[in-house]
Protein backbone atom coordinates (compact mmCIF):
# COMPACT_ATOMS: atom_id res chain seq x y z
CA UNK A 1 0.00 0.00 0.00
CA UNK A 2 1.43 3.34 -1.05
CA UNK A 3 0.32 6.64 0.34
CA UNK A 4 1.08 10.24 1.10
CA UNK A 5 0.33 12.60 3.95
CA UNK A 6 -1.16 15.90 2.77
CA UNK A 7 0.78 15.47 -0.46
CA UNK A 8 -0.56 15.75 -3.96
CA UNK A 9 -1.45 12.42 -5.52
CA UNK A 10 0.20 11.50 -8.80
CA UNK A 11 -1.17 13.46 -11.75
CA UNK A 12 -2.85 10.43 -13.31
CA UNK A 13 -4.83 9.79 -10.13
CA UNK A 14 -5.79 13.37 -9.38
CA UNK A 15 -9.18 13.22 -11.05
CA UNK A 16 -10.02 10.10 -9.07
CA UNK A 17 -8.85 11.56 -5.80
CA UNK A 18 -10.75 14.74 -6.59
CA UNK A 19 -13.94 12.70 -6.82
CA UNK A 20 -13.14 10.89 -3.58
CA UNK A 21 -12.71 14.24 -1.89
CA UNK A 22 -16.11 15.28 -3.21
CA UNK A 23 -17.55 12.06 -1.73
CA UNK A 24 -16.36 13.20 1.69
CA UNK A 25 -17.91 16.63 1.11
CA UNK A 26 -21.18 15.04 0.01
CA UNK A 27 -21.28 12.93 3.16
CA UNK A 28 -20.54 15.98 5.31
CA UNK A 29 -23.21 18.16 3.68
CA UNK A 30 -25.93 15.51 3.59
CA UNK A 31 -25.14 14.56 7.18
CA UNK A 32 -25.55 18.19 8.21
CA UNK A 33 -28.79 18.50 6.24
CA UNK A 34 -30.16 15.37 7.90
CA UNK A 35 -29.21 16.68 11.34
CA UNK A 36 -31.19 19.83 10.48
CA UNK A 37 -34.18 17.75 9.39
CA UNK A 38 -33.73 18.63 5.70
CA UNK A 39 -34.52 15.97 3.14
CA UNK A 40 -32.37 16.07 0.03
CA UNK A 41 -31.89 14.08 -3.16
CA UNK A 42 -28.35 13.54 -4.41
CA UNK A 43 -28.08 14.19 -8.15
CA UNK A 44 -25.41 13.24 -10.71
CA UNK A 45 -21.84 12.71 -9.44
CA UNK A 46 -21.41 9.37 -7.69
CA UNK A 47 -24.98 8.29 -8.53
CA UNK A 48 -24.03 8.23 -12.21
CA UNK A 49 -20.42 7.13 -11.74
CA UNK A 50 -21.32 4.00 -9.78
CA UNK A 51 -24.30 3.17 -11.97
CA UNK A 52 -22.88 3.52 -15.47
CA UNK A 53 -19.11 3.32 -15.12
CA UNK A 54 -17.92 -0.17 -14.22
CA UNK A 55 -15.33 -0.72 -11.54
CA UNK A 56 -12.04 0.32 -13.05
CA UNK A 57 -13.37 3.20 -15.14
CA UNK A 58 -13.51 6.73 -13.87
CA UNK A 59 -16.14 9.37 -14.28
CA UNK A 60 -14.80 12.42 -12.43
CA UNK A 61 -17.02 14.92 -10.64
CA UNK A 62 -16.07 18.14 -8.92
CA UNK A 63 -19.06 19.19 -6.86
CA UNK A 64 -22.11 18.02 -4.97
CA UNK A 65 -25.55 18.47 -6.58
CA UNK A 66 -28.44 18.38 -4.12
CA UNK A 67 -32.15 18.90 -4.74
CA UNK A 68 -34.21 20.05 -1.77
CA UNK A 69 -37.89 20.73 -1.28
CA UNK A 70 -38.91 24.39 -1.72
CA UNK A 71 -40.46 24.26 1.76
CA UNK A 72 -37.06 23.36 3.22
CA UNK A 73 -34.92 25.65 1.07
CA UNK A 74 -34.27 28.12 3.90
CA UNK A 75 -33.28 25.35 6.31
CA UNK A 76 -30.98 23.83 3.67
CA UNK A 77 -29.30 27.20 3.13
CA UNK A 78 -28.88 27.64 6.88
CA UNK A 79 -27.26 24.20 7.09
CA UNK A 80 -24.80 25.17 4.36
CA UNK A 81 -23.97 28.47 6.08
CA UNK A 82 -23.31 26.57 9.30
CA UNK A 83 -20.72 24.56 7.34
CA UNK A 84 -19.17 27.87 6.19
CA UNK A 85 -20.51 27.70 2.65
CA UNK A 86 -21.42 31.00 0.96
CA UNK A 87 -23.87 31.45 -1.85
CA UNK A 88 -22.06 32.68 -4.96
CA UNK A 89 -25.03 34.23 -6.78
CA UNK A 90 -28.49 35.56 -5.93
CA UNK A 91 -31.53 35.74 -8.21
CA UNK A 92 -30.94 39.46 -8.76
CA UNK A 93 -27.51 38.74 -10.23
CA UNK A 94 -29.03 37.03 -13.25
CA UNK A 95 -32.27 38.89 -14.12
CA UNK A 96 -34.33 37.29 -16.85
CA UNK A 97 -32.88 33.87 -16.04
CA UNK A 98 -34.34 31.86 -13.19
CA UNK A 99 -31.60 29.35 -12.52
CA UNK A 100 -32.56 25.79 -11.51
CA UNK A 101 -29.64 25.70 -9.06
CA UNK A 102 -27.35 28.05 -7.21
CA UNK A 103 -23.69 27.35 -6.46
CA UNK A 104 -22.41 27.54 -2.88
CA UNK A 105 -18.72 27.50 -2.13
CA UNK A 106 -16.57 27.08 0.95
CA UNK A 107 -13.52 29.33 0.81
CA UNK A 108 -11.36 27.21 3.13
CA UNK A 109 -11.19 24.17 0.86
CA UNK A 110 -13.00 25.14 -2.36
CA UNK A 111 -15.80 22.62 -1.75
CA UNK A 112 -18.79 23.42 -3.96
CA UNK A 113 -22.46 22.50 -3.60
CA UNK A 114 -25.03 23.16 -6.32
CA UNK A 115 -28.25 23.56 -4.39
CA UNK A 116 -31.11 22.74 -6.75
CA UNK A 117 -34.66 23.92 -6.58
CA UNK A 118 -35.36 22.38 -10.01
CA UNK A 119 -33.73 20.73 -13.02
CA UNK A 120 -32.86 22.37 -16.33
CA UNK A 121 -35.60 21.74 -18.89
CA UNK A 122 -38.37 21.23 -16.32
CA UNK A 123 -41.27 23.66 -16.67
CA UNK A 124 -43.44 22.54 -13.76
CA UNK A 125 -43.19 24.38 -10.44
CA UNK A 126 -40.62 23.45 -7.81
CA UNK A 127 -43.13 21.92 -5.41
CA UNK A 128 -44.54 19.54 -8.03
CA UNK A 129 -41.02 18.63 -9.15
CA UNK A 130 -40.04 17.74 -5.59
CA UNK A 131 -43.19 15.69 -5.03
CA UNK A 132 -42.62 13.76 -8.26
CA UNK A 133 -38.92 13.06 -7.67
CA UNK A 134 -39.28 12.30 -3.97
CA UNK A 135 -41.39 9.33 -4.99
CA UNK A 136 -38.66 8.18 -7.42
CA UNK A 137 -35.83 7.78 -4.91
CA UNK A 138 -33.81 4.96 -3.43
CA UNK A 139 -31.16 4.71 -0.69
CA UNK A 140 -27.59 5.55 -1.70
CA UNK A 141 -24.66 5.31 0.70
CA UNK A 142 -21.78 7.76 0.53
CA UNK A 143 -18.91 7.34 2.99
CA UNK A 144 -21.18 5.76 5.58
CA UNK A 145 -23.97 8.34 5.21
CA UNK A 146 -27.32 7.08 3.91
CA UNK A 147 -28.37 9.55 1.24
CA UNK A 148 -31.20 9.34 -1.30
CA UNK A 149 -30.67 9.19 -5.04
CA UNK A 150 -33.02 9.02 -8.00
CA UNK A 151 -34.22 5.63 -9.18
CA UNK A 152 -32.77 4.42 -12.51
CA UNK A 153 -35.72 5.69 -14.57
CA UNK A 154 -35.59 9.14 -12.98
CA UNK A 155 -31.82 9.15 -13.30
CA UNK A 156 -32.12 8.29 -17.00
CA UNK A 157 -34.53 11.18 -17.43
CA UNK A 158 -32.11 13.53 -15.70
CA UNK A 159 -29.21 12.34 -17.85
CA UNK A 160 -31.16 13.23 -21.01
CA UNK A 161 -32.12 16.64 -19.57
CA UNK A 162 -28.51 17.24 -18.57
CA UNK A 163 -27.34 16.44 -22.11
CA UNK A 164 -29.89 18.91 -23.52
CA UNK A 165 -28.78 21.54 -21.00
CA UNK A 166 -25.13 21.39 -22.03
CA UNK A 167 -25.45 20.41 -25.63
CA UNK A 168 -23.70 18.43 -28.30
CA UNK A 169 -20.22 19.78 -27.72
CA UNK A 170 -19.92 18.89 -24.02
CA UNK A 171 -18.30 15.51 -23.57
CA UNK A 172 -19.31 14.27 -20.13
CA UNK A 173 -23.11 14.66 -20.33
CA UNK A 174 -23.07 13.04 -23.77
CA UNK A 175 -20.85 10.26 -22.48
CA UNK A 176 -23.30 9.62 -19.64
CA UNK A 177 -26.18 9.57 -22.13
CA UNK A 178 -24.37 7.14 -24.41
CA UNK A 179 -23.79 4.73 -21.54
CA UNK A 180 -27.34 5.11 -20.29
CA UNK A 181 -28.70 4.31 -23.76
CA UNK A 182 -26.66 1.08 -23.70
CA UNK A 183 -27.39 0.09 -20.12
CA UNK A 184 -30.99 1.14 -19.48
CA UNK A 185 -33.76 -1.12 -20.83
CA UNK A 186 -36.51 0.42 -22.92
CA UNK A 187 -39.24 -0.01 -20.32
CA UNK A 188 -37.25 2.20 -17.95
CA UNK A 189 -36.80 4.79 -20.70
CA UNK A 190 -40.57 4.71 -21.18
CA UNK A 191 -40.97 5.34 -17.45
CA UNK A 192 -38.43 8.18 -17.79
CA UNK A 193 -40.43 9.68 -20.64
CA UNK A 194 -43.64 9.52 -18.58
CA UNK A 195 -41.88 11.25 -15.70
CA UNK A 196 -40.56 13.93 -18.06
CA UNK A 197 -44.09 14.52 -19.35
CA UNK A 198 -45.40 14.84 -15.79
CA UNK A 199 -42.70 17.46 -15.11
CA UNK A 200 -43.43 19.32 -18.38
CA UNK A 201 -39.90 18.48 -19.47
CA UNK A 202 -40.73 16.36 -22.50
CA UNK A 203 -39.24 18.82 -25.00
CA UNK A 204 -35.87 18.96 -23.27
CA UNK A 205 -35.96 15.19 -22.69
CA UNK A 206 -36.56 14.54 -26.39
CA UNK A 207 -33.96 17.08 -27.51
CA UNK A 208 -31.41 15.54 -25.18
CA UNK A 209 -32.06 12.02 -26.48
CA UNK A 210 -31.84 13.19 -30.10
CA UNK A 211 -28.28 14.42 -29.58
CA UNK A 212 -27.23 10.81 -30.22
CA UNK A 213 -28.34 8.47 -33.04
CA UNK A 214 -29.37 5.75 -30.60
CA UNK A 215 -31.27 8.33 -28.60
CA UNK A 216 -33.04 9.61 -31.72
CA UNK A 217 -34.15 6.08 -32.58
CA UNK A 218 -35.40 5.62 -29.01
CA UNK A 219 -37.23 8.96 -29.13
CA UNK A 220 -39.01 7.79 -32.29
CA UNK A 221 -40.02 4.48 -30.69
CA UNK A 222 -41.30 6.33 -27.62
CA UNK A 223 -43.19 8.74 -29.91
CA UNK A 224 -41.72 11.77 -28.20
CA UNK A 225 -42.58 15.26 -29.30
CA UNK A 226 -40.55 16.82 -32.09
CA UNK A 227 -41.45 20.33 -31.01
CA UNK A 228 -38.85 22.32 -29.18
CA UNK A 229 -38.53 25.89 -28.02
CA UNK A 230 -35.73 28.09 -29.24
CA UNK A 231 -34.26 28.15 -25.74
CA UNK A 232 -34.12 24.35 -25.56
CA UNK A 233 -32.62 24.03 -29.05
CA UNK A 234 -30.15 26.80 -28.38
CA UNK A 235 -28.87 25.20 -25.17
CA UNK A 236 -28.57 21.83 -26.91
CA UNK A 237 -26.38 23.39 -29.60
CA UNK A 238 -23.76 24.43 -26.99
CA UNK A 239 -24.07 28.02 -28.14
CA UNK A 240 -21.32 30.65 -28.10
CA UNK A 241 -21.09 33.06 -25.18
CA UNK A 242 -23.87 35.62 -25.17
CA UNK A 243 -26.41 33.58 -27.13
CA UNK A 244 -28.36 32.38 -24.07
CA UNK A 245 -28.26 35.89 -22.67
CA UNK A 246 -29.77 37.14 -25.92
CA UNK A 247 -32.53 34.51 -25.64
CA UNK A 248 -33.30 35.55 -22.07
CA UNK A 249 -33.43 39.18 -23.25
CA UNK A 250 -35.89 38.31 -26.00
CA UNK A 251 -38.09 36.46 -23.49
CA UNK A 252 -38.47 39.60 -21.37
CA UNK A 253 -41.94 41.04 -21.03
CA UNK A 254 -42.11 44.77 -21.28
CA UNK A 255 -39.52 47.46 -21.68
CA UNK A 256 -38.74 47.71 -17.93
CA UNK A 257 -37.64 44.10 -17.67
CA UNK A 258 -35.79 44.33 -20.98
CA UNK A 259 -33.95 47.42 -19.78
CA UNK A 260 -33.00 45.75 -16.51
CA UNK A 261 -31.62 42.69 -18.29
CA UNK A 262 -29.73 44.83 -20.84
CA UNK A 263 -28.14 46.90 -18.08
CA UNK A 264 -27.05 43.72 -16.29
CA UNK A 265 -25.65 42.36 -19.54
CA UNK A 266 -23.28 45.33 -19.81
CA UNK A 267 -22.80 45.89 -16.09
CA UNK A 268 -23.25 42.67 -14.14
CA UNK A 269 -23.27 42.75 -10.37
CA UNK A 270 -19.83 42.44 -8.73
CA UNK A 271 -20.81 38.96 -7.52
CA UNK A 272 -21.49 37.82 -11.09
CA UNK A 273 -18.38 39.57 -12.38
CA UNK A 274 -16.25 37.60 -9.91
CA UNK A 275 -17.86 34.38 -11.14
CA UNK A 276 -17.35 35.01 -14.86
CA UNK A 277 -14.19 37.15 -15.00
CA UNK A 278 -10.80 36.08 -13.60
CA UNK A 279 -9.73 39.74 -13.89
CA UNK A 280 -12.56 40.81 -11.58
CA UNK A 281 -11.18 38.56 -8.84
CA UNK A 282 -7.96 40.55 -8.67
CA UNK A 283 -9.03 43.22 -6.21
CA UNK A 284 -10.54 46.63 -6.92
CA UNK A 285 -8.24 47.42 -9.85
CA UNK A 286 -9.05 44.12 -11.52
CA UNK A 287 -12.78 44.64 -10.98
CA UNK A 288 -12.59 48.18 -12.45
CA UNK A 289 -10.70 46.94 -15.49
CA UNK A 290 -13.19 44.10 -15.93
CA UNK A 291 -16.08 46.58 -15.96
CA UNK A 292 -14.25 48.82 -18.44
CA UNK A 293 -13.64 45.85 -20.71
CA UNK A 294 -17.17 44.46 -20.37
CA UNK A 295 -18.94 46.48 -23.13
CA UNK A 296 -16.24 45.57 -25.64
CA UNK A 297 -16.63 41.93 -24.66
CA UNK A 298 -20.42 42.04 -25.10
CA UNK A 299 -20.19 43.70 -28.51
CA UNK A 300 -17.46 41.34 -29.68
CA UNK A 301 -19.65 38.36 -28.84
CA UNK A 302 -22.79 39.81 -30.41
CA UNK A 303 -22.38 38.64 -34.04
CA UNK A 304 -21.82 34.96 -33.18
CA UNK A 305 -24.51 35.10 -30.48
CA UNK A 306 -27.08 36.56 -32.90
CA UNK A 307 -26.15 34.05 -35.58
CA UNK A 308 -26.51 31.11 -33.17
CA UNK A 309 -29.78 32.51 -31.82
CA UNK A 310 -31.31 33.00 -35.27
CA UNK A 311 -30.10 29.58 -36.42
CA UNK A 312 -32.12 27.86 -33.72
CA UNK A 313 -35.44 29.29 -34.89
CA UNK A 314 -38.46 28.91 -32.65
CA UNK A 315 -41.20 26.38 -31.96
CA UNK A 316 -41.43 24.20 -35.04
CA UNK A 317 -41.98 20.54 -35.86
CA UNK A 318 -38.88 18.45 -36.32
CA UNK A 319 -35.55 18.90 -34.67
CA UNK A 320 -32.76 19.71 -37.05
CA UNK A 321 -29.91 18.07 -35.21
CA UNK A 322 -28.07 17.06 -38.36
CA UNK A 323 -25.25 19.47 -37.59
CA UNK A 324 -24.89 18.47 -33.98
CA UNK A 325 -25.96 14.85 -33.60
CA UNK A 326 -23.31 12.19 -33.04
CA UNK B 1 -26.72 -1.14 -8.29
CA UNK B 2 -24.66 -3.69 -10.15
CA UNK B 3 -21.63 -1.44 -10.55
CA UNK B 4 -21.56 -0.02 -7.05
CA UNK B 5 -18.40 -0.58 -5.08
CA UNK B 6 -19.01 -3.52 -2.88
CA UNK B 7 -18.57 -1.27 0.16
CA UNK B 8 -22.08 -0.02 -0.55
CA UNK B 9 -23.54 -3.47 -0.04
CA UNK B 10 -24.29 -4.92 3.41
CA UNK B 11 -21.29 -6.62 5.03
CA UNK B 12 -21.48 -10.39 5.21
CA UNK B 13 -22.55 -11.68 8.64
CA UNK B 14 -19.98 -13.59 10.66
CA UNK B 15 -17.06 -12.00 8.85
CA UNK B 16 -15.02 -10.22 11.50
CA UNK B 17 -12.74 -8.06 9.35
CA UNK B 18 -14.17 -5.08 7.55
CA UNK B 19 -13.06 -1.71 6.24
CA UNK B 20 -14.27 1.38 8.04
CA UNK B 21 -17.54 2.74 6.53
CA UNK B 22 -17.20 6.42 7.30
CA UNK B 23 -14.79 8.90 5.70
CA UNK B 24 -13.10 6.34 3.47
CA UNK B 25 -14.14 6.73 -0.15
CA UNK B 26 -12.31 4.51 -2.63
CA UNK B 27 -12.34 3.39 -6.24
CA UNK B 28 -10.97 0.48 -8.18
CA UNK B 29 -8.94 1.93 -11.07
CA UNK B 30 -7.11 -0.22 -13.61
CA UNK B 31 -6.88 -3.16 -11.25
CA UNK B 32 -5.64 -1.11 -8.30
CA UNK B 33 -7.51 0.63 -5.52
CA UNK B 34 -7.18 4.34 -4.76
CA UNK B 35 -8.60 5.64 -1.49
CA UNK B 36 -8.72 8.83 0.51
CA UNK B 37 -8.71 8.67 4.30
CA UNK B 38 -10.88 11.66 5.10
CA UNK B 39 -9.82 11.72 8.74
CA UNK B 40 -6.13 12.16 8.08
CA UNK B 41 -6.18 13.55 4.50
CA UNK B 42 -3.90 10.71 3.44
CA UNK B 43 -4.25 9.35 -0.04
CA UNK B 44 -3.61 5.66 -0.52
CA UNK B 45 -3.15 3.39 -3.46
CA UNK B 46 -3.08 -0.38 -3.31
CA UNK B 47 -1.59 -2.74 -5.90
CA UNK B 48 -3.49 -5.51 -7.59
CA UNK B 49 -3.18 -8.21 -4.97
CA UNK B 50 -3.85 -5.67 -2.23
CA UNK B 51 -6.85 -4.44 -4.19
CA UNK B 52 -8.36 -7.93 -4.12
CA UNK B 53 -7.92 -8.03 -0.34
CA UNK B 54 -9.32 -4.50 -0.04
CA UNK B 55 -12.47 -5.35 -1.97
CA UNK B 56 -13.06 -8.42 0.20
CA UNK B 57 -12.58 -6.32 3.33
CA UNK B 58 -15.09 -3.80 2.02
CA UNK B 59 -17.75 -6.53 2.08
CA UNK B 60 -16.61 -8.11 5.33
CA UNK B 61 -14.35 -11.12 5.43
CA UNK B 62 -12.02 -13.10 7.65
CA UNK B 63 -8.30 -13.82 7.69
CA UNK B 64 -8.67 -17.29 6.20
CA UNK B 65 -10.69 -15.99 3.25
CA UNK B 66 -8.05 -13.34 2.56
CA UNK B 67 -5.33 -16.00 2.49
CA UNK B 68 -7.45 -18.05 0.06
CA UNK B 69 -7.74 -15.04 -2.25
CA UNK B 70 -3.96 -14.77 -2.54
CA UNK B 71 -3.36 -18.50 -2.92
CA UNK B 72 -6.21 -18.98 -5.37
CA UNK B 73 -6.02 -15.87 -7.55
CA UNK B 74 -2.37 -14.87 -7.28
CA UNK B 75 -0.69 -18.27 -7.01
CA UNK B 76 1.00 -17.48 -3.69
CA UNK B 77 2.21 -20.28 -1.49
CA UNK B 78 0.21 -20.61 1.71
CA UNK B 79 2.99 -19.43 4.02
CA UNK B 80 3.81 -16.45 1.82
CA UNK B 81 0.12 -15.55 1.48
CA UNK B 82 -0.42 -15.69 5.24
CA UNK B 83 2.53 -13.38 5.84
CA UNK B 84 1.32 -10.97 3.18
CA UNK B 85 -2.21 -10.87 4.62
CA UNK B 86 -0.92 -10.24 8.14
CA UNK B 87 1.34 -7.43 6.95
CA UNK B 88 -1.54 -5.86 4.99
CA UNK B 89 -3.90 -6.04 7.97
CA UNK B 90 -1.23 -4.56 10.24
CA UNK B 91 -0.82 -1.63 7.86
CA UNK B 92 -4.58 -1.08 7.64
CA UNK B 93 -4.86 -1.11 11.44
CA UNK B 94 -1.97 1.34 11.72
CA UNK B 95 -3.88 3.74 9.46
CA UNK B 96 -7.12 3.16 11.38
CA UNK B 97 -8.86 1.82 8.30
CA UNK B 98 -10.52 -1.24 9.79
CA UNK B 99 -13.88 -1.08 11.50
CA UNK B 100 -14.20 -1.82 15.19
Amino acid sequence: MRGGMDAEPPAAAQAVFGSLRVDLEIAEVIGAMQAAGVQSILLKGPTIARWLYPLGETRPYVDCDLLVSPSQSSAAQAALRALEFSRLLNEGDTPGWRRPAHPWRRASDGATVDLHRSLAGVQTDDRQLWQALASHCEPFAVCGVQARALTPAARAMHIALHAAQHGAATAQPLGDLQRALRAVPEDLWREAANLAARLQAEEAFAVGLRLLDDGAALATRLQLTERASRETLLAASTPPAGAMGLEHLMQCRGWRERTRVTVRMFAPTPRLMRCVSPLARRGRVGMSLAYLYRPFLVFSRLPSAVWAWRRCGGRRPGFDSSNSRR
Amino acid sequence: MPNAPRSQRAPQPGRALRLRDADLPWRAVEGEVVALDGRSSVYLSVNQSGAALWEALAEGTDREHLVEILTGRFARGRESATGEVDRFLTELRAHGLLAG
